[in-house]
């Protein structure tokens, strides 16, 4: 019985096949839509900005006196260009530096990225602007130009 | 990057599942009872190469995301070869909506009726489609991430 049955469900499935009957029309044709309005049913954007927070180290120590260390990183924007923010320092008994950097970051082919940025050192209080492009494979600097202002 | 030798072999399981003692099924285990619906010779050829940018995830059909592209055009009725080509490092479900795509074997003949045409990285695969269903139609890579970051494109048929 559940032989028989077998077959007649492949017949069945194969002729269903070889007489393949093409969809009926549309019954609610869709009108062409904008990238706005397909972003506004879809919930699919493709030009959205995003960001990140990554923090490599934040730390704290409540000794004789406060000891902090922090390296974070984070940027914002879209697949092209992007800002970049780039802070890093110690706070300690015998060394005591900040770092803070802003980089406009721009892809111009699939490998290659350019990166301006500026930076600035609060306890030099050294100040420099650097401009360069770099690969991404296999990871050597393409280009770069560096001016510096020193405010002593 | 552009693969520049892209294989054609339905029989290999794909990267992570190569050697591993099991035997894993492939495309070319798999044979559509009856043939192709529209056994027509395509009339013509959409070669379209699957892209992406892993660090910036960026992801595309010919290295423009959705928002850059305009729609494919498909007459309705014709039958034509869509060939992919896999330019990434990932795995990709493709997934033409309304219309079935009908893959071809390494001599082009007729081998399995499917929604969703999986391409491995370095892999480029042909199907045949029969534009039977007029309207506007989703073309997509099914890793919904992939998706929403481009990796889209409108099909129209009329």
């Amino acid at each position: 019985m559940t032989r028989v049955m077998i077959l007649a469900l492949s017949m069945a499935a194969s002729s269903a096949f070889a007489q393949h009957v093409p969809p009926d029309p549309p019954q609610n044709p869709l009108p062409h839509q904008s990238y706005e309005q397909m972003v506004e049913m879809m919930r699919m954007d493709d030009t959205e900005r995003y960001g990140r927070v990554s923090v490599d180290q934040l730390e704290w120590q409540n000794a004789d006196h406060a000891d902090i260390a922090w390296d974070v990183q984070a940027y914002y924007g879209g697949d092209y260009n992007k800002l970049w923010l780039k802070t890093e320092g110690v706070h300690e008994q015998h060394e005591d530096d900040a770092r803070v950097e802003v980089l406009w970051n721009r892809i111009i082919h699939a490998v290659v990225e350019l990166a301006d940025r500026c930076a600035s050192r609060f306890r030099r209080r050294t100040f420099a602007h650097v401009a360069g492009a770099r690969r991404r494979r296999p990871g050597a600097a393409l280009v770069r130009h560096r001016s510096r202002d020193l405010h002593r | 990057m552009r693969t520049a030798q892209p294989r054609t072999n339905l029989d290999d399981p794909g990267p992570g599942l190569r050697d591993n003692g099991r035997r894993v099924l492939t495309y070319a285990d798999l044979h559509t009872i009856g043939g192709p619906i529209d056994r027509r010779e395509p009339g013509r050829d959409l070669v379209l190469h699957v892209t992406g940018h892993m660090q910036r995830f960026i992801w595309s059909f010919d290295g423009r995301k959705f928002s850059e592209a305009p729609p494919l055009p498909f007459t309705y009725g014709e039958r034509l070869r869509i060939t992919l080509v896999n330019d990434t490092m990932m795995t990709h479900p493709i997934h033409l909506h309304g219309m079935w795509s009908e893959v071809e074997d390494e001599s082009g003949a007729f081998l399995v009726r499917k929604h969703t045409v999986t391409l491995h990285p370095g892999q480029q695969i042909r199907y045949a489609v029969t534009a039977d269903a007029p309207g506007n139609w989703a073309f997509h890579c099914h890793l919904l991430y992939h998706m929403e970051a481009g990796m889209f494109r409108e099909v129209h048929v009329a």
